[in-house]
């Protein structure tokens, strides 16, 4: 076939399929602006940060979709004006200068209006001179670590540095300065309800400024690609107004107390013995050979075991409703929605009650104590172990009985 | 089918293979090896020599045909005049020479032998090719140009790059960039001169290239056997004033100096943590984002931690982080262990220094603070570090 | 046996005797140069753009449904939450290697074999000017390709994404062979587009027909030419990147090692400072294909062809100074950020300028919907979408909280997929009749180019939602736990996403069906079907060996057409009437044709070069001795390279057919 005759219909389709387009671009501005309620929106600020940049990105992606609209209006104009319906064969004209310059110079005109804001937006989410809160972030293989320097943080005092992993708690209407950094790999901390990423590169320092408005939970996700399990190293932001963030501190500064129930205490022993390498529970001690408790703290060295040189510390595990990378649930489906939708009011007193036993979510954490690297993709069996030289990434198998995860578990309930 | 140069040669390859096995076989030894080795490379070189007989059919015309003139010596043009004896002789002369006085005249002469051998070799071979002198230096290029451009080139390169860093050693450190300036300069300035003018004469401008390269490499030259210039040491063990890293008491015989960690992070240096400052016999930190000065500072566990020093007393000072004290069991005795890194001696008043460390257990850990201190300073008060 | 070349003459004899020497060429040297043009040994040794350029064609659109599958696996394991189709380790694999091949083995080598094809047709030459360079710059890309993909049967593929970050793809965070792999199949391909970038280079500068200035050469000439500048400078900086991965994981070499001091944000600046450029050597190529096809189908010039062609080089250039947009969240500090996301916005100018020209030229034309305009047309749709939501991301802090989720993955698909592979499908359908001889089907065609459109829109379109609505990519699984409510959940979004890559499957599936067809019962194409504007139309379908039988003076832009046109004064004013069609244009070439046409013969050596470099590589990998033998052989087959005869001798070819003597390849 030549190519010469058309059927007329064809100017039809592609008027439909540059409608298809507008619509792409009208429909992702919608429904990506106001849709579904999803955990990570990054058009649903909570924070100054958050809002800075929402007020940047509006008006571009407003601009970007009425240029995008002109276009198409032009393009399905011309297709449908201009299809062969037998006309003359058309003036051979090989261009307008002056049109062009035209057409050039307004693009550049628009990117201008775009480039200032942007320019001073970029400016001011880098200030540092305003914190009022330093945090520590650090990324390892496949989770969180936060450490609180000794500090007064948004006016509550902080007298001992206190360590957490995978929900970063914050005091609301405070200027958090995170001083983010990496024990492995590159890794990406975002909350998007709060801040844009900012990657975790080992070896360096980068800050990143966090500020909720009201207090509640905002998911996060690591969004450099880390490796195996970088689906499953998420984090979650927690804010709490400044009562609740001092009694929040309070609790994490507490050292452990000596279990109460008897399968607990079984545990302690249990712990000491399988866990206590890697994952420390400040306030635990060694026991003496009569098996009493000694004064010395039993402490953890993680930095021969694992490649990242660190390991979730524990003393706290249950005030924390996440564990393992914040990728699953210390709480039952319903508690866990009733905390994650309970008004700003309400949410402080929730969180702080911890993981009680009524809404504790046994299941996953007996599949993972059970055997951690079948739940989560890791680098930790004995055969991985060598060609890592010598060090786990991730946690290992460590092949428990039933029982011993029992006491386990029982211990960890008590940790809060 | 074979051709007689590359029989001998496989025969000879053959003879020194066997003549490897069975030296092999009866020797023994390390002896015995180095004898295998000696006749397989043997093997090797009368391998490849075979390869070029027999890929250039003994370099002979008459190999392949009957009808070859071998016979006529009035057809065969005069031989041409030839550096190669020369050369090769020269050659010698190096190997002797070398070999009693320095080795790299000995090597520079092994090296010009066997390129003199190779290239007198074609050479003769290509001027009995036919009786077309011109052909027969066509011939010669042919075989040859393969191997003398790249080689010629490099050694060129590597003559050019060599005599520049002498230059840009010698130099002392803030000339430098002036100089890189001005000879890029010239050269862009050059080449803007020859695409400006294309009608410049050949001999020009390989002339002003000529007179260039010879200026860049006797410059080289010159500035190679004046030396360097002078480049600072920074000593990190001396024990002046006082200041030094290790303590050395309780027996404590663990000495580390930071100056190599220091002088590898220079990448980190985007990034420092806490800034340690000592001024009228004080100690001052601050901590990145965090108003006025700590004390306590707290550093997490496991990450590398990046301090900078500034020394504002007029002594020379060095910062040294004092990294606990731990009982470590040593083939069954508990030996207390105290680890200490340090930056090296800030000489200068307010010169800096650049350190980092690792602590990779918690305050609790250990049964004295983590702490930074300078010593020799009267009564200073040190700054604890805490970690979490 | 000739390794050296006869004499031009016969050799004058001193003393007069009878001029009875044996020549040189019976007397030295192991192999002659290869004369056949049929059969597997005319492929294998060609030398010839023409062959090349299918041979290219060929083997990236096997590559291209390679990389299909691996999308189809990802999009299949991304269907519903926590899927469990492919493990972590595999995903992995996947979505680095779908990357790796479609840019580096699909899109890259689909774009060399255009060039390859049509860059010495449009100039009015008769090969390129490097033939045997040439061949080799192919086998390099089949090789490396090949090498690079053995790796999934060798323990694994490369698993470190297609950008390789540092420390994650060193040897203790990817243990298995697959990087090792990656960087050496890479360092492979890269000479091949190194060696083809340099030898496009000396061609079009050096080999346009007589009269084509700068300023009359063929807009997608005028592309190609951009993009082998981008790649000379680019490949040097992705061939140290990978020289040092390669010396950091093989050699224990510390480039990238915190623990030594060393910064990993090294490896990300080489990367994207090849990387960024890399994107602009990727969609080129097509903006020069559709910028030739708007054109014919729309009977005008291209519009400000002097616009177009400034603007490209001005892509080319201000190319090189946005790398580090890829490392918004880095950590560069604000003042690398500010200024990087100027000169980002300052790289939409040029772009913009693009579409502006190719909407004009359809404007006040007479345009024809063949499938190849369809693409075309299709490419401004999609690629503008595309550009505007990269004008969003060079907004940093917005850019912040997008980059890494799939708006990213949508916007690089809407400018890659809508842009690059819709260009190349638009060369298909333009070009096929030339390559070929016969006409693609266009009801086939058209069903092609609509399931593609749908099927892309529906893959990648919601992907902006799901960017926007925080799902990061690169993710193995993603939990139902962060889909949100309702209907049009993120969940909806990810299945549609699906469904819309199996159509866009089932569109390109198609056209292989369209492809088998036309092959079969395909209607022989016209002379001129297009009624086209290029120098490449002024020769036999598929073209002779050697190109032209005249080579063309060329005096304005379009020569071709002008050839064919010229304007009349009539009653009604000038009018453009066709004085000459393609038939006579052909018969006054064959009438005048050169009787004595010099072409490049084929040549063993440059296959055998290539192929040492693979078992180097192996080498690398798993023993030194592979790869001191693969040296080995290289430098015999540079040697024997550098001294096999630059013809083959006369008598190596039958005695050419009565009538067409003087015509044939090499016959002189």
């Amino acid at each position: 076939m030549s190519g010469v005759d058309q059927p007329v219909s064809t100017v039809r389709f592609v008027k439909q399929r540059s409608a298809i387009g507008v619509a792409m671009i009208a429909a992702a501005a919608l429904l990506g602006g106001c849709a579904s309620n999803a955990p990570q929106d990054t058009w649903k600020p909570a924070g100054e940060n958050a809002q800075d940049i929402q007020n940047l990105q509006w008006p571009v992606f407003l601009v970007a979709g009425i240029v995008g609209a002109i276009v198409f209006g032009v393009i399905i104009f011309v297709v449908i004006r201009f299809r062969d319906h037998g006309q003359e064969m058309p003036k051979q004209t090989h261009g307008k200068p002056a049109l062009e310059i035209a057409l050039t110079i307004l693009p550049a005109l628009i990117l201008i209006g775009v480039g200032i804001p942007t320019v001073s937006t970029v400016f001011s989410l880098a200030k540092t001179d305003d914190t009022q809160c330093v945090v520590n972030v650090t990324g390892q293989q496949w989770w969180w670590e936060y450490q609180y320097p000794v500090q007064t943080c948004g006016g509550v005092d902080i007298a001992e540095p206190l360590v957490t992993s995978g929900e970063l708690v914050l005091p609301t209407q405070a200027n958090v300065l995170l001083r983010i950094t990496s024990n492995d790999v590159i890794h990406s901390f975002w909350i998007p309800k709060l801040n844009g990423k900012r990657d975790a590169v080992p070896g360096r320092i980068h800050p990143l400024r966090m500020q909720a408005d009201q207090p509640g939970i905002f998911a996060g996700q690591c969004t450099e690609f880390c490796g195996l399990s970088h689906a499953r190293m998420r984090m979650d932001a927690v804010a709490l107004n400044s009562a609740d963030f001092a009694s929040w501190v309070a609790n994490q500064l507490e050292p452990a107390e000596k279990p109460t129930d008897a399968l607990a205490a079984k545990g302690e022993d249990t712990y000491r013995a399988q866990c206590s390498r890697c994952h420390q529970v400040n306030g635990l001690t060694e026991e003496n050979a009569d098996g009493t408790n000694s004064a010395k703290p039993v402490i953890a060295f993680p930095d021969l075991y694992v490649v990242a040189g660190n390991a979730p510390n524990l003393t706290n595990l249950m005030t924390r409703t996440t564990f393992a990378g914040a990728t699953w649930d210390l709480l039952t489906d319903e508690c866990r929605a009733t905390l994650r939708d309970a008004s700003p009011e309400e949410f402080g007193a929730l969180y702080l009650q911890g993981v009680t036993p009524d809404c504790f979510n046994e299941a996953e954490l007996r599949e993972w104590i059970r055997n951690a690297p079948a739940k989560k993709p890791m680098y930790a069996s004995e055969e991985e172990k060598t060609e890592n030289g010598g060090k786990y990434r991730g946690m290992p198998n460590l092949n428990l009985t039933d029982d011993q995860i029992d006491e386990i578990i029982a211990y960890l309930l008590e940790r809060k | 089918m074979f051709t007689t140069g590359s029989k001998l040669f496989l025969g000879a390859t053959v003879s020194s293979i066997v003549a490897a096995i069975v030296f092999g076989v009866s020797a023994g030894g390390s002896d015995g090896w180095l004898g295998v080795i000696g006749l397989l490379t043997a093997a090797m070189a009368f391998a490849f020599l075979f390869g070029v007989n027999y890929y250039t059919r003994d370099g002979n015309v008459s190999a392949m045909s009957e009808t070859a003139i071998t016979d006529a010596p009035a057809a065969q043009p005069p031989p041409e005049r030839s550096m190669w004896p020369a050369l090769t002789a020269l050659s010698v002369g190096a190997v002797a020479v070398g070999a009693i006085s320095k080795p790299i005249v000995f090597k520079a002469g092994v090296v010009l032998f066997l390129a003199a051998a190779v290239e007198w070799m074609v050479h003769a071979w290509s001027e009995r090719a036919s009786a077309d002198p011109a052909y027969n230096a066509d011939l010669r290029k042919r075989m040859l140009h393969p191997l003398e451009f790249p080689v010629l080139g490099a050694a060129g390169l590597a003559a050019i790059i060599y005599s520049f860093s002498r230059i840009m050693l010698w130099i002392d450190k803030s000339g430098g960039p002036v100089v890189f300036i001005i000879a890029g300069g010239l050269i862009l300035f050059g080449g803007f001169l020859v695409a400006a003018k294309p009608g410049l004469k050949k001999g020009v401008v390989s002339g002003l290239c000529a007179i260039a390269a010879l200026g860049l490499v006797s410059t080289g030259a010159v500035m190679a056997i004046d030396g360097q210039r002078p480049v600072e040491e920074r000593p990190t063990t001396e024990s002046d004033n006082g200041a030094v890293c290790d303590l050395a008491e309780e027996g404590a015989g663990h000495q580390a100096e930071i100056d190599e960690l220091g002088s590898q992070a220079v990448a980190s240096k985007a990034s420092v943590g806490i800034t340690v400052v000592l001024e009228d016999g004080e100690l001052t930190a601050h901590e990145l984002g965090l108003e006025g000065p700590r004390n306590p500072v707290t550093v997490s566990r496991g990450n590398v931690v990046q301090v900078i020093f500034k020394n504002r007393d007029e002594e020379k000072r060095r910062l040294t982080v004092n990294m606990g004290e731990f009982e470590e069991d040593v083939n069954g005795t508990l030996v207390k262990q105290r680890p200490r890194v340090c930056t090296t001696l800030v000489r200068e008043k307010d010169g800096s220094q650049f350190l980092t460390f690792v602590l990779p257990k918690p305050t609790i850990a250990s049964a004295v603070p983590y702490t930074f201190t300078v010593p020799g300073v009267e009564g200073l008060e040190p700054i604890e570090i805490r970690v979490p | 046996m000739a390794i050296v070349e006869r004499p031009s003459t016969v050799p004058a004899i001193a003393g007069g005797a009878a001029p009875t020497f044996v020549g040189p060429a019976d007397a030295y040297g192991a192999y002659r140069r290869p004369v056949t043009t049929t059969g597997w040994r005319s492929w294998l040794f060609t030398v010839d753009h023409k062959k090349l350029g299918l041979m290219y064609g060929v083997s990236a659109m096997i590559f291209f449904l390679i990389g299909g599958i691996e999308a189809l696996l990802i999009r299949t394991q991304l269907a519903a939450p926590d899927n469990t189709v492919l493990s972590a380790d595999l995903y992995n694999q996947m979505f680095t290697m779908h990357a790796t091949t479609m840019v580096f083995l699909f899109v890259m080598p689909m774009a060399a074999g255009w060039a390859n094809y049509f860059v010495p047709l449009q100039i009015g030459a008769r090969d390129v000017a490097f033939p045997r360079l040439n061949a080799f710059g192919f086998w390099c890309f089949l090789f490396g390709g090949l090498f690079l993909n053995t790796s999934w049967f060798l323990g694994g593929a490369a698993d470190g994404g297609w950008f390789m970050y540092q420390p994650n793809a060193s040897s203790l965070f990817s243990p298995s062979n697959g990087v090792d792999y990656w960087s050496l199949g890479l360092q492979i391909t890269g000479i091949a587009s190194l060696t083809g970038a340099i030898n496009l280079i000396v061609t079009v500068l050096n080999m346009r027909a007589p009269g084509m200035s700068l300023m009359k050469m063929p807009i997608f000439t005028w592309m190609i030419l951009v993009v082998q500048f981008l790649l000379v400078f680019a490949i040097p900086v992705i061939t140290v990147a990978l020289f040092l991965l390669m010396f950091q994981r093989n050699f224990g070499a510390q480039f990238f090692n915190v623990d030594a001091g060393a910064d990993p944000l090294l490896w990300q600046h080489l990367f994207w400072i090849f990387g960024h450029p890399e994107v602009y050597i990727l969609i080129l190529p097509s903006f020069g294909i559709v910028s030739e096809v708007l054109p014919v189908f729309s009977r005008k010039p291209l519009f400000g062809y002097k616009f177009v062609v400034f603007s490209g080089a001005a892509i080319g250039f201000v190319g090189w100074g946005v790398w580090a947009h890829h490392m918004f969240t880095s950590g560069l500090g604000p003042v690398s950020v500010a200024v990087f996301s100027v000169s980002t916005m300052l790289i939409a100018i040029p772009t913009g300028v693009k579409i502006v020209n190719w909407t004009l030229t359809m404007w006040g034309g007479k345009i024809h919907f063949t499938t190849a305009m369809l693409f075309s047309i299709g490419l401004i749709v999609e690629f503008t979408i595309g550009g505007l939501s990269g004008v969003t991301h060079s907004v940093s802090p917005s850019d912040t909280q997008q980059t890494d989720t799939y708006y990213i993955v949508a916007h690089f698909h809407y400018v890659l997929f809508g842009g690059a592979v819709f260009g190349i499908f638009a060369g298909f359908y333009y070009w096929w009749p030339k390559m070929f001889g016969k006409m693609l089907n266009e009801t086939l065609g058209k069903w092609n180019f609509w399931l593609m459109v749908v099927g892309m829109n529906l893959t990648f379109g919601p992907m902006h939602i799901l960017g926007l609505q925080g799902q990061p990519r690169r993710m193995v699984v993603w939990p139902d736990k962060l889909t949100g409510e309702g209907f049009f959940d993120l969940a909806f979004w990810n299945l549609a996403a699906t469904v819309g890559s199996y159509l866009l499957a089932i569109g390109i599936f198609l056209f292989l069906v369209n492809v088998w067809r036309t092959t079969r019962k395909g209607a022989t194409a016209p002379l001129d079907p297009w009624d086209a504007r290029s120098l490449e139309w002024l020769t036999t379908n598929p073209p002779k060996a050697h190109n032209f039988d005249v080579v063309p003076h060329v005096h304005a832009l379009d020569e071709y057409f002008h050839m064919k046109y010229e304007e009349v004064d009539t009653d009604t004013g000038p009018r453009l009437v066709k004085v000459r069609t393609a038939e006579e244009l052909q018969a006054e070439q064959e009438a005048n044709a050169d009787t004595h046409i010099h072409m490049p013969s084929p040549s063993y050596w440059p296959i055998v070069l290539a192929i040492a470099l693979p078992i180097m590589a192996y080498g690398i990998i798993y023993s030194t001795l592979l790869t001191v033998a693969g040296g080995v052989i290289l430098l015999l087959a540079m040697f024997a390279w550098a001294l096999e005869p630059s013809v083959a001798d006369d008598s190596d070819y039958d005695p050419p057919p009565s009538g067409e003597a003087g015509k044939e390849l090499a016959s002189v």
